[in-house]
């Protein structure tokens, strides 16, 4: 198999433009031949800690998934705790970029916030948390300090977006004046709770295809309408509604 | 017949997920003292040979009443099943608000109690797939109850409700998602400190007050303070969701 894969680039080149068909490039190589090795391997791990979960997965399955010996594998990660802090500072990584691509021109500008942009955002955030899901299953069971430290990163990231989307949208009056007890805080964490709390009740459930279905999207969405239609304007709830449909 | 071998008592129709499998008298007894040691291991930690000498009895004498640890784990569900729907169909004097917070209170202490298990459930899952449809029914179940307690305290909390009709069920079952992800959450963070007395219930009331901001957009401003007054949270319980937020 791994002989195979060293092949690949150079039928490639023949053949010129005319690339492999992507299905059978996979099969050639399960993660993709151009990437470095410790790409493939934190690739490989998520891939296998999604589906089977941390406990489950052994080096020795990992190692073979990303197309490398084992003991290459140790040259890299010597744990299988350090591939997850990997996974995890990457995981830090995507939440920012959300943040920066999508909330910072909006934010700053004086424009003000549609439902499709806040829709836009809360369904990255969504498939952020779905393509780490174990994180959310399996980790809690490790108590591990360190990864536990990463996960309330992970955490102040999302609340940190979702409270600069709700500020905006309170400057701007999308969002009625909160009244006391209510804080964007409060309800920003409130959000984040209702996110990863329908993620984590769709996982244990069983579902566990690679991209979030859509009807979960469409639940989770609706779900957060309810959360915040209280406090924002009537013409916004419609757009917000519409925008679900839409989906 | 040999002599020792004894004849396990036949179980009730219906009983639980797992009905049809023989359950001892004495077991409720047990998997009640478990809870504790569950909440401080983890399920995934927790074996029979362990959970026997910490109850000061023989691994064989434990195994009359749980036979496999999937026996253990069903006895333990069903007395969370038990305690969530005896606390929440519980119904408050309809006319006092301190009634009414005090029964919030409750509700967060019996998930407290069993905080294991929302912690560990995709473990507890993965070992036995009816705690799953167990847990199902269950959340239906307490999304429906919360409907019916929110039109039973409407007289104390003169609560305006906005939403049409259909998405009350959807509101339900936020504030279900919300409560049980909050107390995962807590439960990683902080789970293996037991709390009691004072600290435990000041824990407790800020739960209330976290998931109370949910309802307090539909209240009246007195009965909001009311509220928050025998929730005995003032503005520092919220400066500290601030800061968390500012981190």
């Amino acid at each position: 198999m791994i002989a195979q894969r060293r092949k690949a680039p150079g039928r490639r080149k023949a053949e010129g433009a005319a690339r492999l068909p992507r299905a059978q490039a996979e099969t050639l190589s399960p993660v993709g031949a151009e990437t470095n090795t410790k790409d493939r391997i934190l690739e490989a791990s998520l891939h296998l800690f999604n589906a089977d979960g941390v406990e489950a997965t052994s080096i020795a399955a990992i190692s073979l998934r990303a197309g490398i010996a084992p003991g290459n594998l140790t040259y890299h990660f010597p744990k299988k705790r350090e591939i997850i802090i990997e996974i995890l500072a990457r995981f830090e990584a995507a939440m920012d970029a959300i943040n920066r691509d999508l909330l910072d021109g909006l934010v700053r500008g004086e424009r003000s916030v549609t439902a499709a942009e806040t829709v836009q955002f809360l369904v990255a955030t969504m498939r952020a948390i779905w393509s780490n899901r174990f994180f959310f299953t399996s980790i809690p069971a490790m108590q591990d300090k360190v990864i536990l430290a990463r996960l309330s990163k992970i955490e102040t990231r999302a609340l940190s977006g979702i409270s600069q989307l709700m500020q905006k949208a309170l400057d701007v009056q999308v969002l009625a004046p909160l009244r006391y007890p209510n804080t964007t805080s409060v309800l920003a964490e409130n959000v984040w709770h209702l996110l990863w709390g329908r993620i984590f009740f769709q996982r244990v459930g069983g579902g566990n295809s690679a991209t979030l279905e859509r009807a979960v999207v469409h639940k989770m969405l609706t779900h957060v309408g309810a959360l915040i239609q209280p406090h924002t304007t009537p013409e916004f709830v419609t757009a917000f509604c519409d925008e679900i449909n839409a989906r | 017949m040999p002599k020792n071998v004894r004849i396990k008592a036949k179980p009730a129709e219906g009983s639980g997920p797992t009905s049809g499998r023989a359950v001892s008298r004495r077991a409720p007894e047990l998997a009640q003292s478990a809870i504790a040691f569950f909440n401080d291991y983890g399920a995934s930690q927790v074996s029979l040979t362990k959970l026997s000498s910490h109850l000061k009895m023989t691994r064989g004498h434990l195994q009359y009443h749980f036979a496999t640890n999937n026996d253990l784990y069903t006895a333990l569900f069903e007395l969370l099943d038990k305690d969530i729907r005896d606390v929440v169909s519980y119904r408050p004097p309809a006319d006092s608000i301190e009634a009414i917070v005090q029964h919030q209170i409750q509700i967060q202490d019996c998930l407290w109690r069993h905080r294991y298990f929302f912690r560990d459930l995709d473990f507890l899952v993965h070992a036995d797939r009816a705690i799953f449809n167990g847990y199902a029914r269950l959340h239906e179940w307490v999304a429906g109850e919360l409907v019916a307690l929110a039109a039973h305290s409407h007289t104390a909390l003169k609560i305006h409700i906005v939403y049409p009709e259909q998405l009350y069920g959807v509101a339900a079952e936020n504030l279900w998602l919300m409560w049980t992800s909050r107390i995962r959450w807590e439960a990683i963070s902080k789970g293996k400190k037991e709390m009691r007395g004072a600290k435990l219930d000041a824990f407790l009331r800020r739960l209330v007050a976290d998931t109370f901001t949910f309802l307090a957009p539909f209240a009246p401003t007195a009965v909001r303070s009311g509220l928050l007054q025998s929730l005995d949270v003032g503005l520092s319980n919220l400066e500290r969701a601030e800061s968390r937020t500012k981190k």
